[in-house]
């Protein structure tokens, strides 16, 4: 359609621009993405948290897609089964943002993250031992069974056993990596624990508490107060 | 009642308000989703801290994504020759730029999250030519001598979710 508002409708090169918006903003958004980054590294405290949340909700986006697509190519290229996530995971993007802005609960994103990444991590392994003891005691069993399900219902029960031990041991290892802060107060308040057991000094007790404090919590100031007797100090 | 229930509550309608509109104008089920979501959650920052940019930001997406999923009534022709309704050439015609300022508005959520500004240095510069790209675009686009104008297609393929819709305003077709 023409437009009544157009200015200069003769220039030759209305069309390059007409062609070139969608690349033109295409990049626009890398560089803001780019920057996104750049800051992302170089920040500290309640920013840095703040920033996690964003980016986790756009990785949790971004691999929904690439579920998609990858499904397509595939599994069902006719199929649209597997927009579902993706369309699902639409909303976490404006509720990470609205997290990061009212700093509601904004250091769970930590823990949130080492979940997602222990459970996905822990049913990968699951499903791949499953289908893995399912070939391997079809094998072995065929001749004595004759497809009987022995070998599925076998499979079954071991992957369900198994199950909660791999989640506790992959859950500790990406801990390690990813709710450092957790590792170490679990750390702290283990060894504070075995000094309970020998320490009989008031003052180095409650010297370590302050310490275990400090170090799990991270506050700015610690205060300790013990009733000895009738008085406070 | 207490206030935690009566801010959920709140929030809830604010949700199911913004989706209801995204549907009653004809939008499909994943892009009232989209227009929902960022939606209600940019009103809800809106209201809680007016003075952040975010909050306005989300809205202006939520509501740059209504207008370029709102289709046109009538014949293309019409349009095109200029016989259609004033309120439906005015609607091609914001159809015409809305994309690149969708775009913008995108982009300047990435830009000014979380603090609401620009950030300094080189970093900030490069910040504030991204921003500027999709508003001069959109700008040009507004002025220039002919618009693509679209219409919903008569045999079209669709499905109840239809993630295109995405990639549909993406590309602002």
């Amino acid at each position: 359609m023409r437009l009544p508002l157009a200015i200069a409708p003769d220039w030759p090169d209305w069309p390059v621009i007409q062609t070139g918006v969608f690349v033109a903003v295409l990049a626009a958004l890398a560089a803001a993405i780019g920057t996104l980054v750049v800051r992302f590294r170089r920040s500290r405290g309640v920013e840095r948290e703040q920033y996690k949340w964003l980016l986790a909700a756009l990785a949790a986006t971004l691999g929904t897609f690439v579920f998609a697509f990858a499904m397509i190519l595939l599994v069902d290229p006719a199929g649209t089964w597997m927009w579902i996530p993706a369309v699902l995971t639409y909303p976490l993007i404006p509720i990470s943002i609205g997290i990061a802005i009212l700093r509601y609960r904004l250091y769970e994103i930590d823990r949130i993250i080492s979940r997602t990444i222990g459970w996905a991590m822990t049913t990968g392994l699951v499903a791949a031992l499953f289908g893995l003891l399912i070939i391997g005691l079809q094998a072995v069993l065929a001749p004595v069974t004759r497809e009987s399900t022995l070998a599925v219902a076998a499979s079954t029960l071991l992957a369900a056993t198994l199950f909660g031990p791999i989640h506790r041991r992959v859950q500790t290892a990406v801990d390690r990596r990813f709710n450092r802060g957790r590792v170490d107060a679990q750390h702290a308040l283990e060894a504070f624990g075995v000094q309970l057991r020998d320490e009989v000094d008031l003052d180095a007790v409650s010297s370590h508490l302050v310490g275990v404090a400090t170090q799990s919590v991270q506050p700015r100031v610690v205060g300790l107060w013990t009733r000895q007797g009738g008085a406070t100090r | 009642m207490k206030r935690e229930p009566l801010r959920a509550v709140a929030y809830l309608a604010i949700g199911l308000l913004s989706t209801g509109i995204a549907i009653w104008s004809g939008q499909d089920i994943g892009g009232a989703w989209i227009i929902g979501s960022y939606g209600a959650v940019g009103l809800f920052l809106a209201w809680r801290r007016p003075r952040e940019i975010v909050g306005w930001l989300l809205v202006g997406f939520a509501l740059a994504f209504e207008t370029l999923g709102t289709t046109l009534p009538g014949s293309s022709s019409e349009v095109i020759d200029g016989h259609a309704d004033a309120g439906v050439t005015f609607l091609a015609w914001v159809k015409s730029w809305g994309g690149s300022l969708w775009f913008g508005t995108l982009v300047a959520l990435t830009v000014l999250f979380p603090a609401g500004r620009f950030p300094s240095g080189r970093v900030g510069v490069v910040g504030r030519v991204a921003v500027a790209i999709p508003i001069l675009f959109a700008i040009a686009l507004a002025f220039a001598p002919t618009a693509t104008v679209t219409f919903d297609n008569g045999v079209a393929v669709t499905c109840a979710c239809r993630s295109p819709s995405l990639l549909t305003g993406l590309t602002g077709r």
